[in-house]
């Protein structure tokens, strides 16, 4: 039986295909912003959230305000509180390695472990810690890769910010259960659309998830209702 | 402190706190039935407001019509689902897209 570092290893190799296309495009959008490549850096070792980093780099051109990209990064990265419920028995009660494996929960690291702890020999702290670890560092080495490219190569990267719609796609065909959701997102498309007539594009995306929440919530207690 | 630091700081912050917070506000609910329905249901219906997000911007009624981002998602699209492979797929679709914005394929047709 391999080592659990060398299985950890293995299963977060598409997350290495997936991270490092997507970390170097931030590192090169940001570089193109005029940052430095050590300001990539510093934004995906600490942040590691690629969505947040993502828009942001595309808000900060525009002057926003410090209050509207925190509130945006707390909108994003929302998700991520209910990755935290799979694990609430794992990660529980305090100790540094513990808010390490906590920080880093993002969409791939909870999709790979979600997975893989239904394995008992996998169930433990130790391989999780490796996937999380090998996935961070998956993160900052493309960031770090795209930012020097970036500052060492001129080239024009018109286009670039597609990277992060690309991965929205494959992360979205990648998961399961599709059938029933059919319905959800067919209504989901519509809020979202009629949040950007009516909100207009700077608010569309808090509207969009009040609404999807009250949808959750209304479809939750319909649900209810019929097993009653 | 250049304000990058700064936005830096505050993202770490917001992110490191809502990634924290079920293990504080919710340990006492764990086994709650809503939490569970919204954790398998709210992240994939959030990353369709993520893609639909993104296309904001789109104009349908003018040049170019919102072509470059429908091709080229339709590339990710057919790329990921022949080989499943998350770089191909992504790699594809962005260099497609970079080629239609950077006026290669107009260029390309025009010849």
């Amino acid at each position: 039986m391999q080592s659990l570092k060398r299985q950890a290893f293995h299963h977060s190799l598409p997350v290495l295909f997936g991270y490092l296309p997507f970390g170097a495009a931030f590192g090169i959008m940001l570089v193109k912003a005029g940052y430095a490549w050590y300001h990539a850096l510093l934004m995906s070792l600490f942040v590691f959230a690629g969505s947040a980093q993502f828009i942001v780099v595309g808000l900060l051109s525009l002057g926003t305000s410090l209050v509207e990209i925190a509130f945006i990064t707390a909108l994003i990265n929302i998700r991520h509180l209910f990755y935290g419920l799979s694990f609430l028995k794992e990660y529980s009660g305090f100790s540094f390695q513990k808010l390490y494996l906590m920080f880093t929960l993002t969409d791939e690291t909870y999709a790979i472990l979600t997975t893989k702890k239904q394995e008992p020999h996998l169930n433990n702290l130790k391989y999780f810690s490796y996937v999380s670890l090998f996935n961070h560092s998956y993160w900052v080495l493309g960031t770090l890769i795209g930012a020097i490219i970036g500052e060492a190569i001129e080239f024009n990267s018109e286009g670039i910010e597609f990277v992060f719609l690309a991965l929205l796609i494959v992360l979205f065909m990648e998961n399961k259960n599709h059938k029933e959701k059919r319905k959800d997102y067919a209504i989901v498309s519509v809020m979202v659309l009629a949040s950007l007539l009516v909100f207009g594009p700077d608010y569309m995306f808090l509207a969009s998830l009040v609404m999807l929440v009250l949808y959750l919530l209304i479809h939750y207690k319909m649900r209810q209702k019929a097993h009653a | 402190m250049p304000e990058i630091y700064t936005i830096i700081l505050i993202m770490m912050l917001v992110t490191l706190g809502i990634r924290v917070a079920p293990f504080i506000l919710f340990t006492r609910h764990k086994n709650h039935p809503l939490l569970h329905y919204m954790s398998s249901t709210l992240p994939v219906l959030i990353i369709l407001v993520l893609i639909l997000y993104c296309l904001r911007e789109v104009k349908l009624d003018c040049y170019p019509y919102g072509v470059p981002e429908l091709v080229s998602m339709l590339a990710v699209v057919l790329v990921h689902y022949f080989f499943r492979q998350a770089i191909i797929s992504i790699l594809a679709g962005t260099l497609l897209y970079m080629a239609f914005k950077q006026g290669l394929i107009a260029g390309c047709l025009l010849f």
